[in-house]
């Protein structure tokens, strides 16, 4: 069990939303960072929109889930029409924006590292730039999801760097606790079953190239 | 239909019975053969494939469209074709060559997906071959462990293909991810076959079910094998 009353962090200030972008601005400055106004203030947002966590998690399959990037994907695959796409590949970018920057060190330790998340997170929302630059008709501004695209890891360098320095990652936050519950805990009762494989055809894991 | 002409080998190995399996499993009637479009020099397939990430596979279905004609060669390595005919999976399925008989499966079950659809003049996405393809093994595994008279847990199988599969660390990350999503939906889709509980004891049921999944389009597809609407039990 850790010691959490050794870790005191008294943040003050009049809004989330302040602390958010005073954090981010600091760090985007001290780096020398060439993001622009814009997207300075989607990442504020993005960050102030997923501090409830239930607007980050989702209801699905009858449970409270992380959806992995790969079903986003697919839905924004087989999306009916084009703000349906639009809106599932701006759930993939800021998700895999998100969870890259800010749980950085969670994905370290796994299969699918930091790497898939900018990638599959960079691609997202270089989609759907495109996609809103042939219409030019939407309150969403493509250059910022092209500038997203371009800075994906310079963004998510940046969140993590902010979660590092506010002190987030030493607290029990419902958040990460949610997570560990849907990742962690629940890979290690599968493995546990796929460990029990009795039959011989299938003690070699099945490979797809 | 045409082939890219390279030297056609001549083969001692059950493609030609993982092509005979999928048609009678889904009553397909084709008038093309999957020797006939196959080709086994990775060089060849290099020069004819236009992705530009050459992972070192040892099964892709290349196929393009030119003139109205549509352009298809089956690259196999010559490494599986020779594990797979000198350890032939339907003299008897095991550890040692079921992972290589599901990679050949799935080439062969991509051409045959692809041809059936487009001698319908049907378009065919990547994800539905994916999605195909992983269907067609859990049951031609299925029903070939039957054949043999080995009893296999069809949820382990489920698990072995859909859940723990490993993946090339070389794939590109939209092909993983659509990897992913066409294990999530065959997956969904093979659940759904075992849990109606019509279908899992009457097994012309289950191939009628089968059959007609075969014939969906993209849509329907997945709706099928995600929706909530129950499957048809005659």
């Amino acid at each position: 069990m850790n010691d959490y009353s050794e870790q005191p962090v008294l943040i003050e200030t009049t809004s989330l939303k302040s602390y958010f972008h005073d954090s981010i601005s600091t760090i985007l400055d001290k780096n020398e960072s060439d993001v622009g106004d814009d997207t300075r203030a989607y990442l504020i947002n993005l960050l102030q929109h997923f501090s409830r966590s239930d607007r980050f998690f989702e209801w699905f399959e009858q449970r409270t889930t992380l959806r992995p990037l790969a079903l986003l994907y697919g839905e924004a695959v087989q999306a009916r029409n084009v703000s349906e796409r639009r809106a599932m590949l701006r759930r993939l970018g800021d998700v895999a924006l998100f969870v890259a920057g800010i749980f950085r060190p969670s994905l370290e330790r796994k299969v699918v590292g930091v790497d898939y998340y900018i990638n599959m997170g960079g691609g997202a929302y270089d989609s759907l730039s495109d996609s809103l630059a042939h219409t030019g008709k939407s309150s969403l501004n493509w250059q910022t999801f092209k500038e997203l695209a371009g800075n994906f890891e310079t963004i998510v360098d940046v969140l993590d760097e902010f979660a590092e320095s506010s002190g987030l990652r030493g607290y029990p936050t419902s958040t990460v606790g949610t997570i560990l519950r849907d990742n962690n805990i629940e890979l290690k009762e599968n493995l546990k079953e796929a460990d029990n494989f009795s039959d011989g055809c299938l003690a070699k894991p099945a490979t797809r190239h | 239909m045409a082939v890219w002409q390279n030297q056609l080998r001549v083969i001692d190995m059950p493609l030609s019975t993982i092509q005979h399996q999928i048609q009678s499993l889904y009553d397909l009637r084709l008038s093309h053969q999957v020797e006939d479009f196959l080709i086994t020099d990775r060089h060849f397939l290099s020069n004819i494939a236009s992705d530009d990430n050459q992972r070192q596979t040892p099964e892709k279905l290349v196929f393009c469209e030119q003139d109205d004609e549509l352009l298809v060669s089956l690259y196999l390595a010559e490494e599986a074709l020779d594990q797979l005919s000198s350890n032939d999976p339907y003299d008897h399925l095991h550890g040692g060559n079921i992972d290589i008989f599901c990679t050949v499966l799935e080439g062969v079950s991509h051409f045959v997906y692809l041809i059936y659809n487009a001698t319908h003049d049907r378009p065919v996405s990547r994800l539905e071959l994916e999605v195909q393809a992983e269907v067609d093994k859990y049951f031609l595994v299925s029903r070939l462990c039957d054949s043999q008279g080995m009893r296999i847990d069809r949820r382990r199988l489920s698990a072995w293909l859909f859940d723990y599969c490993r993946f090339d660390p070389a794939l590109k990350p939209d092909e993983r991810a659509r990897y992913e999503f066409a294990n999530r939906i065959a997956r969904a889709f093979c659940k759904r076959v075992r849990n109606t509980p019509d279908l899992d004891h009457r097994p012309d049921s289950v191939v009628s079910e089968l059959r007609r999944f075969y014939r969906m389009r993209h849509h329907e597809k997945f709706d099928s094998a995600l929706g909530d609407r129950p499957m048809r039990a005659p």
